[in-house]
């Protein structure tokens, strides 16, 4: 074969797309696959935007390998087991560029088919379609799931507000009752797009998120899908507006 | 980048370009307007374009004098979303070439800076490595395998999401 530039080889393999726009990403990862010069070029472009693969388990267990310890706290009142894979090759998260929705359903898919811990009750009488229950025991263990759904969500979006060089969208679905997110978020000067779904905000909260809103400069794009935000919080979305 | 001037030149003009093995080509000027560096070696007897044989660039300028008349895109237009995938029959029937020539195309495309012929050379080959194994890959393009077998075992494991839809 003829050596190519990478740089053609970036148009090359950023080609590989459907008529719609969307990568192939299972072609690029057979190109990956190839050698190693090929490898370089595609994991950036791979892991750019992984868009509905944030649902995959396989991906989220890459993603937890890449949590530091302080992002493994929150994971601490769960006795969660995390991967002990080998350390990644690469930065992985370092090039993702967008969150999507998907991430939610990524960590149920993972704790319900990878999660190894001492204790697996919860995993035989959890509801997963979430169908309602009147037992007590049922709503108890409803919560804990949710807690621990919630508590991995929120080490992952600090990882990825943390390692992500280029990171422009984030999408939350789901509550995310930790200040220190809001202030990562804030702090994340490439984020130009946050969308929160199905969240509400406690009163401080709400006030740090004014708050920090105010002094962001580089969002362009705001939006709330069903969240709760009061009156007070609407009143400072509409002057910023 | 000026493009209020690039089409001054009139259908009878021509220009003489030479490649870097000598072979000399009388071209409408008009192609040489439309891309700026092939208007650089506008030099009739002594200017040659270097890296670029005769074989290639009798190529190349094929496909520029076929697309002579093509509306000219936006500079800077490098949204990838927008491409899409199909390519007309003239251009495949172009490039159902050997594969070296189409490589010698792409570089030739990259180094002349006409990016038309560079996007749709790497749409095309970007077509040959669709629903392919590695393994095929490999061998369609001649590629040697210089992972160690853990190596690639790990990368597969790190990047097996991809393959699942």
């Amino acid at each position: 074969m003829i050596a190519l530039p990478n740089e053609c080889f970036l148009k090359i393999f950023n080609n590989l797309q459907r008529d719609n726009g969307d990568l192939l990403h299972k072609d690029l990862f057979s190109c990956l696959l190839v050698n190693r010069q090929w490898c370089r070029i595609i994991v950036p472009i791979l892991w750019s935007n992984p868009l509905i693969h944030f649902s995959n388990k396989k991906l989220i267990r890459i993603c937890l390998l890449t949590l530091n310890s302080e992002e493994q706290t929150l994971l601490i009142p769960f006795k969660i087991t995390l991967p002990n894979d080998p350390k990644p090759l690469f930065n992985y998260t370092s090039y993702i560029t967008f969150v999507s929705n998907y991430l939610n359903s990524g960590i149920d898919d993972w704790l319900y088919n990878e999660r190894c811990e001492t204790d697996n009750d919860w995993r035989s009488n959890q509801n997963r379609s979430y169908q309602p229950s009147y037992g007590s025991n049922r709503h108890l263990m409803i919560y804990y799931y949710e807690g621990l759904v919630n508590a991995i969500k929120c080490s992952l979006i600090k990882m990825f507000l943390r390692t992500s060089k280029n990171l422009d969208n984030l999408i939350i679905n789901g509550i995310i009752h930790d200040k220190m997110i809001l202030e990562d978020i804030y702090r994340k000067t490439t984020i130009t797009t946050i969308k929160f779904s199905y969240s509400s905000f406690n009163s401080e909260e709400r006030k740090l998120f004014m708050e920090i809103l105010n002094r962001n400069i580089t969002l362009t794009s705001l939006s709330f899908e069903n969240c709760k935000l009061g009156s007070e919080g609407g009143q400072v979305l509409a002057e910023k507006e | 980048m000026d493009n209020g001037t690039s089409n001054s030149a009139s259908e009878n003009e021509t220009i003489t370009l030479k490649s870097c093995d000598g072979i000399e080509f009388h071209i409408d000027a008009r192609i040489a307007n439309r891309y700026t560096l092939l208007n650089n070696w506008n030099g009739g007897e002594s200017a040659c374009i270097p890296n670029v044989n005769g074989k290639v660039l009798e190529k190349v300028l094929e496909w520029c004098e076929h697309h002579i008349n093509d509306p000219q895109l936006n500079c800077g237009d490098d949204d990838s979303r927008r491409r899409n995938t199909i390519i007309e029959e003239w251009d495949e029937n172009f490039l159902s070439c050997d594969q070296d020539m189409l490589f010698e195309i792409i570089l030739a495309a990259n180094y002349l800076e006409i990016k038309p012929l560079l996007d749709l050379g790497c749409k095309t080959v970007a077509n040959m490595m669709k629903s392919k194994s590695p393994e095929e890959i490999r061998s369609a393009f001649n590629i040697d395998n210089d992972y160690t077998p853990e190596e690639e075992e790990q990368f597969r494991k790190e990047n097996e999401w991809a393959e699942d839809y």
